[in-house]
């Protein structure tokens, strides 16, 4: 570098910022003196660093520390761990379980007229129980829903040999209406009901028959609707 | 007695936590405002503090002394700095539209609300000027003007030849210049008489005699 010979990019930011030897800085002071270029150059990146230094970030509440974990909690014992999951295993086998019953017995809930009905069962959808009609010796008929399957096996209670007796659906129809309005000693004694019925309608005449008849119809309307 | 940071890191290996919070008190305003000025918003500054002195505590038996403490953590928060950038595609500082924070004084005496103003306008005005710069050239200028680290210093930290530095120094100073020209912050530069001397005595920096 000379009088002549601009300084490098290299030697003037040292120089900036107070580096060099002692002997490059006096070649650069002589060479700034002679070399304007040089010199605004320098001038302009003086300026960038005087306007830099007003260049403060915003105070900001800092105070970061350090926190040790060690302490703070204990760690779950292996025992509180295994209670934990012993609870929540619980619980979940108890889902399960209240899941499984109702995809099993696919409980279905109706309101009728005698109250709510709840039916449990394995009957599918197809051979779900259906409202049975009782055909009554006066043509009057009784609705009633048929119970679960189940309760489909109760004992006919035997008819008198020569006396006349009830056809299969009427007996499945009146056990239909005494499961749901009676327990089995009502269905047992509604069949005898009807029973004496027809045996008083062969001994007496027919106009007391007929009070008889209707008496005994009423009685079991009564109840079908209680 | 104050302990040095080569005694308290010496501690911190040891397993004293308390020494260790020593050097953040010590270092968490330096490592913050180099935050600051990299990615120009306060929110990311200190996120980029706790996790400097986060990765610091746990490499700290790593470190073995070659370089000074504060410029392993400078290293660690230029570091973050270039990948929080990288990141979050920020390749220019996201210049706040209100001030998040009072600029401090420099000099300690009582400002007007009018030097505040000035004080905070220029800040926006090099904050925006400095996205104009790359990573390298904003973390070179940074670490040299407000953290006075010598050029080894920057270029063992940037991981580059020294003259490297001195060539970003350079470039991005002159970026910066044309940058504060265009905003109307820069003028003609006063190098003599009285104006120079007050020119000289805000800026703080040695400047060369050009009255000779």
């Amino acid at each position: 570098m000379t009088k002549n010979t601009c300084v490098t990019h290299d030697v003037l930011v040292d120089f900036l910022y107070g580096g060099g030897d002692d002997e490059t800085r006096r070649r650069v002071e002589a060479h700034l003196v002679a070399c304007v270029s040089c010199t605004e150059e320098l001038r302009g990146l003086n300026e960038v660093r005087g306007e830099l230094a007003s260049w403060v970030p915003p105070e900001v509440p800092l105070g970061f520390r350090l926190v040790s974990d060690a302490g703070v909690g204990t760690a779950p014992s292996r025992w509180g761990r295994f209670r934990r999951f012993r609870v929540w295993g619980w619980a979940a086998a108890a889902v399960l379980v209240l899941a499984a019953g109702v995809v099993v017995t696919r409980p279905e809930v109706q309101i009728e007229q005698g109250g709510m009905v709840v039916r449990i069962g394995w009957a599918d959808a197809a051979t779900a129980p259906t409202p049975a009609s009782v055909d009554t010796p006066s043509g009057d008929t009784v609705v009633g829903m048929a119970p679960p399957r189940e309760l489909r096996t109760q004992p006919v209670a035997p008819v008198a040999s020569g006396q006349r007796s009830l056809d299969r659906r009427q007996l499945s129809g009146e056990a239909t209406l005494g499961a749901v309005v009676g327990g089995d000693a009502w269905q047992q004694s509604m069949l005898e009901m009807i029973t004496e019925m027809e045996r008083t309608f062969a001994e007496v005449d027919v106009a007391e028959a007929a009070r008889v008849r209707e008496r005994l119809l009423e009685d079991v309307r009564r109840v079908s609707v209680r | 007695m104050q302990r040095t940071d080569e005694e308290l890191v010496a501690l911190s290996i040891g397993g004293d936590d308390a020494s260790f919070n020593q050097l953040v008190t010590r270092w968490e305003r330096s490592i913050y405002a180099l935050a600051f000025r990299m990615l120009g918003r306060e929110e990311d500054a200190k996120e980029v503090c706790q996790e400097t002195f986060l990765r610091a505590f746990r490499g700290i038996k790593g470190f073995k002394g070659q370089a000074k403490f504060s410029s392993w953590l400078y290293r660690i928060a230029v570091n973050l700095c270039r990948d929080w950038m990288r990141r979050e595609r920020r390749s220019s500082m996201v210049i706040p539209l209100d001030a998040e924070g009072e600029p401090p004084q420099l000099d300690g005496s009582l400002d007007t609300a009018e030097d505040v103003a000035v004080r905070r306008d220029l800040g926006r005005v090099i904050t925006e000027a400095m996205t104009a710069l790359s990573e390298e050239q904003r973390s070179t200028i940074v670490l040299k003007e407000y953290h006075g680290l010598t050029f080894r210093e920057i270029a063992d930290i940037q991981g580059c030849p020294l003259s490297t530095v001195k060539t970003r120094l350079y470039q991005g100073l002159s970026i910066l210049r044309q940058r504060l020209q265009r905003s109307g912050v820069q003028g003609p530069v006063p190098v003599s008489g009285p104006r120079g001397t007050a020119w000289m005595a805000r800026g703080g920096r040695r400047v060369v005699n050009l009255d000779r």
